[in-house]
């Protein structure tokens, strides 16, 4: 038996394993298939500027996606005003918040002081 | 990966995307067409047919470059990633189908005074299109994936 038939008889299984599952999904896939087949061949048959059009416009878009929204860095134009979006806490700023003492009552930052200036209990 | 870093990767893809798409099936569609017998075979194929699927591989081809320009510079698990990369999947589906008019989907062998078989893949097109809806549930649950998760994926993306 030659490797081409074993390959054969291998893929034609699978294939009649798979068969009933996944020909009924080709077939609704090929139903929508058509319907945009059927559109695009009534309206843009033979228009190929058409299409050019659209890569054209997809690619300019993808460029200026790129240059705003690089995705590693904050996007240089149309996020002045979201400065905190892309900040990412560091451990030297989460130690100096955890450092600072606070009221056991009321939890007022009070520094070195032994009475809270807001609430007046004693820590 | 900055900007040009993402274009340059969108370049390349949309590129090959272009020879796999188009280059190569009009050159094989041209080659079928302008050879008065098949050493393997016969096609139903006219010069009708030609020009027909031409038009469509062109045409669908370059729209499949763009999406992969797109995908491929974007970031990765962005929205506008997993988004482009469902687009594309729709737009290979029609481009797969495209095929159907070739009739290329029919092959005859002959091998003459003995025998003669007809080999028609109409349903292997279908198995493949099966296939693709399972790609096409793959990438819409990376949509929704990367939508929900964004935060996270954007720090993450930053700390690297």
């Amino acid at each position: 038996m030659g490797v081409l038939e074993i390959l054969a008889e291998i893929f034609g299984a699978i294939y009649t394993f798979f068969r009933p599952i996944v020909t009924p999904i080709g077939q609704f896939m090929v139903s929508w298939i058509t319907v945009v087949y059927s559109f695009l061949e009534a309206n843009f048959y033979g228009e190929l500027i058409f299409y050019i059009i659209i890569c054209v416009i997809i690619m300019i878009a993808g460029i200026i996606v790129n240059i705003v929204w690089p995705g590693n860095i904050k996007g240089n134009i149309f996020s002045k005003g979201k400065p905190d979006e892309f900040k990412v806490k560091t451990e030297e700023e989460e130690d100096i918040v955890d450092s600072v003492k606070r009221c056991k009552d009321c939890g007022n930052p009070i520094g070195d002081a032994d009475v809270c200036p807001l609430c007046g209990a004693r820590n | 990966m900055g900007a040009v870093g993402n274009m340059v990767k969108g370049f390349i893809f949309a590129a090959i995307y272009a020879v796999v798409t188009i280059v190569i099936p009009i050159i094989m569609f041209s080659i079928i067409v302008h050879l008065p017998i098949l050493p393997f075979g016969q096609l139903d194929f006219t010069r009708e047919d030609y020009e027909n699927v031409r038009f469509w591989i062109i045409s669908i081809g370059i729209i499949i470059c763009a999406c992969a320009f797109f995908s491929h510079s974007s970031p990765k698990q962005s929205i506008r990633k997993a988004s482009f990369a469902l687009i594309q999947v729709l737009v290979n589906c029609i481009y797969i189908w495209a095929y159907k008019f070739s009739g290329a989907l029919e092959w005859t062998f002959t091998v003459e005074n003995v025998a003669f078989l007809t080999l028609n893949v109409s349903q292997m097109v279908l198995v493949t299109l099966g296939i693709y809806l399972l790609t096409i549930v793959l990438r819409v649950y990376d949509l929704i994936d990367f939508t929900i998760n964004r935060e996270k994926i954007r720090e993450e993306r930053i700390k690297d």
